[in-house]
């Protein structure tokens, strides 16, 4: 099992804290490992296929931009974006649910690392975390359609431009 | 920070459309409150705040339920074909009895 996955398993953990654990320090930590973990998938699937040296594949995997990831993520859910192909290829269904919920677990993970005047309660934690879960079943779906690879290419190095 | 580029008409038919989303859900949604604002990176925002009854979450699959709600939202108030389209649409959800609980003043 990858660190996606382990980080996975630990934002499930993390969202149903013993009582003797602190609940919202659990609930942001569930939240914010959650986007790590699609972060982290998705990472690691653009960078496997580096033929280079392995210190080589984690400098890659350093560039990979929070920002640039989410502008590109944005264009998929919203339909958009555009391929690298021509003609540009179709996006599965799932493709835009893997970028929807990356935009969106981006954003509750900010809040939750931030925003120290929200309260989190369970049913919102449970939501983002059914989210990043769905990701990854979807992502398992799609991962070698042609579309999903090029959508790997714009994670790192942005949205197509005219 | 309630920054907008709507005008008022445009915000209070906003939130009428909004409304008429919660009313397809009679079982499902208590009621649904949202604000625009921006989200951390600076970019335009709605955040909507999605009250669930607890019944609904219960009884159906929390992904399904919250999958469903937020495809109405998008699609109802043309999040993405419209002059919102420059909005990213942010979704929180909470059960009626974790509100009574809270009594989060945004959430009323």
């Amino acid at each position: 099992m990858g660190i996606a996955e382990d980080l996975l398993m630990l934002a499930g953990r993390l969202a149903n804290p013993a009582p003797t654990e602190p609940e919202q320090a659990s609930f942001r930590r569930s939240i914010s490992t959650a986007y790590y973990a699609l972060f982290h998938l998705l990472v690691q699937e653009a960078v496997q296929s580096w033929n280079g040296s392995a210190t080589a594949r984690f400098g890659l995997e350093r560039k990979f931009e929070h920002r640039t990831m989410k502008d590109v993520s944005n264009s998929v859910w919203r339909s958009s974006w555009r391929g690298w192909s021509t003609p540009s290829p179709v996006v599965p269904t799932e493709l835009e649910a893997v970028a929807e919920a990356f935009v969106k677990l981006q954003g509750a993970r900010q809040q939750a690392d931030y925003d120290n005047a929200k309260t989190w309660e369970s049913t919102a934690v449970q939501a983002q975390l059914a989210d990043a879960r769905g990701a990854f079943a979807n992502w398992e779906n799609i991962r070698t359609h042609p579309a999903a690879n090029e959508y790997l290419l714009s994670l790192l190095i942005g949205n197509k431009r005219d | 920070m309630a920054t907008t580029y709507l005008s008022p008409q445009q915000l209070k038919d906003f939130a009428q459309r909004v409304e008429e989303v919660a009313q397809k859900f009679p079982a499902e949604v208590v009621r649904i409150r949202h604000s625009f604002s921006r989200d951390w990176d600076g970019d335009p925002a709605i955040y909507f705040r999605v009250l669930l009854t607890d019944e609904a979450r219960r009884t159906i699959p929390l992904g399904e339920l919250t999958r469903k709600i937020e495809v109405a939202l998008i699609r109802d108030l043309a999040l993405f074909t419209s002059e919102y389209s420059i909005y990213i649409p942010y979704f929180e959800f909470r059960t009626k009895s974790e509100q009574d609980r809270s009594k989060d003043p945004q959430w009323e």
